[in-house]
């Protein structure tokens, strides 16, 4: 790194941290998972740090690069999970995690299940505006479209989201 | 319009019920495992290529070694030295020794020859030799024929 690598590392990690967790975590569902994915995420921006001019930058591009580990991490255990469901003829439950004792209470549920019910094209965009703390703006710099199709993107993914969750009552 | 306006503001509300891990936990946790992890790679990609590592020896150990190389060399090298160069003096009659000598030196050598204690010798003249006769001929008795020389006989053949 040109500059003080280290302090620019030590800022940026802590500027980018709690927002590239919280949006890995809520894809995810798991804290083990998503600190192993902001893990990998930010050992990728130890990498090529250079070439990220400022902290903004550098926390667009973890976020970039967490939320696509954590969809693919998502896509690999939806796989396998019915992978296992075809061979057991069985439902195969979520890992048990710290966090389940709380997931247990029956609206939070609803809400995380309606959530990753969601289409990945509006689930990234929600996650992002609501968990990430970005406006419409840096969203569509994170995901490469435009202003405009990041505001529809969000508006059906919150209409979708109130239809599935008033089915299910809450 | 306000409507909407409050449904995005529920559904905000709801997505934010939800609970999360401690931030600063996982914070510290993944931080250690990142130092840990550049600590390795830096390691890892600084490390001396193997010609460049120092080693060091005790000096006995050196020397030991040395002594076993060298007498090492002189089991091997040492019978091949011998049977190429020494022991061309001491070989045993039967060896077949061929010299190769321009005609213009065959007298020198004949002389050498003769000066030696050896046995029987056997002078192979080139395939292509041509001989062209030479003084006054000589009439020869078959009684001054009983020692014949060997080399005679291949310049007849």
């Amino acid at each position: 790194m040109a500059r003080d690598g280290q302090t620019f590392f030590t800022k940026v990690y802590d500027h980018a941290f709690p927002v590239v967790f919280r949006v890995v975590f809520r894809i995810v569902n798991s804290a083990e998972v998503a600190e192993e994915i902001c893990h990998d995420a930010f050992i990728r921006f130890h990498q090529r740090a250079d070439q990220l001019p400022d902290v903004d930058q550098a926390t667009y591009w973890l976020l970039r690069v967490g939320k696509n580990l954590a969809f693919n991490h998502s896509k690999r255990q939806s796989r396998e999970r019915s992978a296992y469901e075809k061979i057991y003829h069985e439902p195969k439950s979520a890992p048990e995690t710290a966090e389940r004792p709380l997931l247990r209470r029956e609206a939070a549920e609803a809400v995380q299940s309606a959530l990753n019910g969601l289409p990945k094209n509006l689930r990234e965009v929600l996650v992002l505006k609501e968990y990430g703390d970005l406006d419409y703006q840096e969203i569509a710099k994170i995901l490469g479209i435009s202003v405009g199709n990041v505001k529809v993107r969000a508006h059906r993914a919150r209409t979708r989201l109130a239809v599935v969750l008033e089915e299910k009552g809450v | 319009m306000s409507d909407q306006i409050h449904e995005t503001d529920r559904i905000s509300r709801l997505l934010h019920t939800l609970p999360e891990p401690d931030m600063e936990i996982s914070k510290e946790r993944v931080l250690q495992r990142l130092q840990w992890t550049i600590e390795v790679r830096n390691a890892r990609e600084y490390r001396t290529p193997w010609w460049q590592i120092d080693v060091h020896l005790p000096l006995p150990a050196v020397v030991a070694a040395a002594a076993v190389i060298l007498v090492f060399a002189y089991l091997v090298i040492g019978p091949i030295h011998r049977d190429s160069v020494t022991d061309i003096a001491h070989a045993p009659e039967s060896v077949d020794i061929r010299v190769h000598v321009d005609a213009e030196h065959t007298t020198e050598l004949l002389d050498w020859l003769n000066s030696q204690e050896v046995g029987n010798i056997t002078i192979q003249l080139p395939d292509n030799a041509e001989f062209s006769l030479q003084g006054e001929p000589v009439l020869l008795r078959p009684e001054q024929l009983m020692i014949e020389p060997v080399f005679e006989e291949a310049v007849r053949e």
